[in-house]
């Protein structure tokens, strides 16, 4: 390979990674400031909590970059977050030694059901998922609802604590490093990674080139709402009740932290090295806001705003 | 059967509604050679290439592959067959690498399907060595230029080791020196002793690389020749059903007191630097270059398209000052961009919507649309460019590529410019088609209409024009009367040396 080639390679690759080199600049700039004006941010203490309460983000965040990545994009992710934490709750046995096998595998069934649906819904009747997804969020926000009209329940106490780390092994941050090694491989290097791509790209293109479209879309969304329900479970432990509107946030939170991790919306670019960052990100602010006791209230609007001045930049980088 | 035929199809036929694409349709090709599907837009060149593809299937008839009956589902199993396509809208993946979109769905992989990109990069360089294609494996496809895009798509087909390699005018968007390359790559292909099937519309392309040619007009074939039998004249009998002595029209009396456009130091950004020029009365005045070289920023910044344009502008001798598209519209600035399907028309809306797209304002009763004057704009502009349809009532879509380019023009023609600007104007239309468009240019400017065509068709600048301005890295690097115009001066002058 000659000379030039190899300098337009390189050049190719730096483009396509500034948005995320920004990024975690930014974020650099934020945990310093953090760290001046407040000394306890960067204590161990802090930053435990900090993955603690970035991990429900980041898992659904992957969820929703996925489904970003193939040109669509999925609003019920938050109410599958919902129902996957009252099924789990329900099916709990508090009580007994193993009381929480069934209510887990059958919490992960229900989301990757979910996902299913979603999936099925938008290739088979073709139709788009912005509608769909908002159709199904309301449908599994019912259900969960219906299920589970005010918060309540227990939670295993073993499981609860293995899961937050509490039992000697540091579950949460292999749980983290887990997710973002499988979606990396699966999004970056993997054979279906590339498939997303190119259904989020050009559909006539993935036809044309022999990949099935409706396959592709389905097993994306299953995988989304498998996503979901891992989120969903990690965040009832911590939790340790049920609550038919936990998910709520998560949907606009999700889209805000793909969007900030320089996911695409009109699909095919994106990657976990963004999300992970944009999870933090996220988190800080949040964790800032509650350091300054900004209302909950008020949380909302600047996330609303934080997604818009995400997607403006991002519209600003495609031009 | 010859013992050489690898494809060989006996009476194809195919619908689309009520419209005959194909009928009854015989072709055979050989291993080894390069095979022109000639014809008029709208004769079912791409209909036959797409069935052979696996795109469409047709409604009647047999495909013997290797002697043995075939019927393909979709284009991955014609692939699987040793079939690949390249289609005129290319297959790419905008955001995706040069390499991702190769090995897209074929990656070499371990048994995790994680992607080995060794294997990828040592087949990619060893291909890309085989047939001379120079291209950097990690670029984002949406930077690269049409022919380097091209490339990648041919790579891509390539990669999957095909026997027959359909090419759906590839050329149309090339300019002369790609060609070659191009050209180079297909003879390379041929050594290699695939069969090449392509569609063109360049007459001199079709003598220049294919063995042989096989004609189609109004559905049906015409017959299947050997290149060497042929002449230019005998191809086009065959392809029109008479000869054509010269597609070009004559040209008007110039009067050069009346100066109908003008612009002074324009430039567009970086594109474009400091260009000046005038067209007068009765003038088609012709932009040349080499892909890339600013004759679209020009235009579209004279059509106020662009931001950054600096100079001057005058109609009629009138400065007009155009800061946004529609300042230009009312100042009677017209466009005719290059890709009508992108940038000209909304092709789910009927021929009359579409006419009547540009002028809605003249045809206004207070707030509604007088639809009894757009009905008859419609019929007018139908007959006046004799655009071919069923009915003004008839989606777009339906239209032949000629039709729908007829149609593009009728909608700036509402606005009754006083210039007009083509873009690549007969890119993928008929002969025919293209005499017809000429035709009309030829009247409009007779009606005083200053006419600017870009184009990367030497043939037609030379054909058309009656002076040609040559653009070489933004700026002027020749202006050459009707007289001195030949594709060698303007060659020369493209590539600096004016």
């Amino acid at each position: 390979m000659n000379q030039r080639i190899k300098r337009v390679n390189i050049q190719q690759m730096m483009q396509r990674n500034t948005h995320v080199m920004y990024m975690y600049l930014f974020l650099l700039v934020m945990v310093i400031v953090s760290g001046v004006l407040d000394p306890d941010f960067l204590s161990v203490r802090n930053i435990n909590n900090l993955i603690l309460s970035s991990l429900p983000i980041f898992i659904v965040s992957c969820a929703q970059m996925i489904i970003l990545l193939m040109g669509d994009i999925d609003l019920s992710l938050g109410s599958i977050i919902g129902l996957v934490n009252v099924v789990f709750v329900m099916l709990m046995r508090p009580d007994q030694p193993f009381g929480y096998v069934t209510a887990l595998l059958v919490a992960l069934a229900v989301g990757t059901l979910c996902g299913f649906v979603n999936g099925f819904l938008i290739t088979k009747l073709r139709l788009p998922s912005v509608i769909v997804t908002i159709a199904t969020s309301n449908v599994f926000g019912g259900l969960a609802l219906f299920a589970c009209p005010v918060p309540g329940g227990k939670v295993h106490n073993l499981f609860s604590r293995f899961v937050m780390g509490r039992q000697g092994f540091p579950f949460p941050i292999v749980l983290m490093v887990i997710t973002l090694v499988t979606i990396y491989l699966l999004t970056s290097r993997s054979t279906f990674g590339m498939k997303v791509r190119a259904v989020g790209g050009n559909q006539f293109a993935a036809y044309t080139t022999g990949i099935s479209i409706a396959r592709i879309k389905l097993t994306a969304y299953c995988l989304a709402g498998f996503l979901a329900s891992l989120s969903a479970i990690f965040l009832t432990s911590q939790m340790r009740c049920s609550d038919a509107t936990v998910g709520n946030s998560f949907t606009v939170n999700s889209l805000t932290v793909a969007v900030v991790g320089g996911t695409a919306l009109s699909g095919s670019v994106g990657g976990v090295s963004g999300v992970i960052g944009g999870s933090f990100i996220i988190m800080i602010i949040n964790n800032i806001l509650n350091l300054i006791n900004v209302s909950s209230f008020y949380q909302y609007v600047i996330q609303g705003l934080v997604l818009i001045f995400a997607l403006a930049i991002s519209s600003k980088r495609k031009k | 059967m010859n013992a050489d035929t690898i494809l060989d199809m006996q009476k194809i036929s195919k619908h689309f509604g009520g419209v005959i694409a194909l009928h009854e349709v015989d072709f055979s090709c050989r291993v080894n050679e390069i095979h022109c599907i000639a014809g008029e837009n709208g004769a079912g060149k791409s209909t036959l290439l797409k069935i052979i593809s696996g795109l469409l299937s047709a409604d009647h008839g047999q495909m013997f592959l290797h002697g043995k009956e075939v019927q393909f589902k979709s284009p991955h199993e014609a692939q699987k067959h040793g079939i690949a396509m390249v289609y005129q809208e290319l297959t790419l993946i905008p955001e995706l690498t040069v390499e991702e979109n190769i090995f897209l769905n074929i990656e070499p992989k371990n048994r995790f399907s994680i992607i080995d990109r060794k294997k990828v990069s040592a087949q990619l360089a060893h291909l890309m060595q085989e047939y001379d294609i120079e291209l950097a494996p990690k670029a984002v496809v949406k930077t690269l230029s049409i022919a380097q895009q091209q490339m990648t798509e041919i790579l891509k087909i390539l990669v999957r080791n095909p026997n027959i390699i359909i090419l759906d005018e590839p050329t149309s968007a090339l300019a002369q020196g790609e060609v070659e390359k191009l050209f180079h790559i297909m003879r390379t292909m041929k050594e290699r002793g695939k069969t090449l099937l392509f569609i063109s519309h360049r007459l001199d392309e079709i003598f220049s690389i294919t063995d042989r040619v096989t004609v189609l007009k109004d559905s049906r074939l015409v017959g299947t020749y050997e290149t060497k039998d042929l002449d230019h004249g005998k191809l086009i009998r065959a392809m029109v059903g008479r000869s054509l002595t010269s597609i070009f029209p004559k040209p008007n009396e110039i009067d050069i007191e009346r100066t109908v456009f003008a612009v002074e130091s324009f430039s567009v950004g970086n594109k474009v630097k400091d260009v000046s020029f005038s067209v007068y009365h009765g003038e088609v005045v012709g932009i040349a270059g080499l892909q890339g070289h600013g004759q679209t920023e020009l235009l579209n910044g004279i059509a106020a398209l662009m931001s950054h344009t600096v100079g001057k502008i005058f109609i009629n001798g009138e400065q007009v000052v155009a800061n946004t598209p529609w300042d230009a519209i009312r100042a009677g600035i017209a466009l005719v961009p290059v890709d009508r399907k992108t940038e000209g028309l909304l092709l789910e809306l009927s021929v009359k919507d579409n006419l009547a797209l540009a002028s809605l304002d003249k045809r206004k009763n207070s707030l509604f649309l007088d639809r009894k004057a757009e009905r008859s704009f419609a019929k007018e502009m139908v007959g006046r460019l004799s655009i071919k349809c069923a009915g003004e009532q008839v989606a777009v879509k339906n239209l032949s590529g000629g039709n729908q380019q007829k149609v593009v023009l009728g909608k700036e023609l509402g606005i009754e410019p006083k210039v007009l600007l083509f873009n690549e104007p007969t890119r993928g239309i008929d002969i025919e088609a293209k005499s017809e468009f000429y035709a009309i240019m030829r009247k409009l400017t007779s009606e005083g209409v200053g006419i600017i065509v870009v184009s990367s068709d030497l043939m037609e600048v030379i054909g058309i024009c009656d002076r040609v301005i040559v653009l070489y890295e933004g700026k002027v690097s020749g202006i050459l009367a009707k007289e001195e115009m030949s594709e060698e001066s303007i060659m020369r002058c493209a590539v600096g040396l004016g």
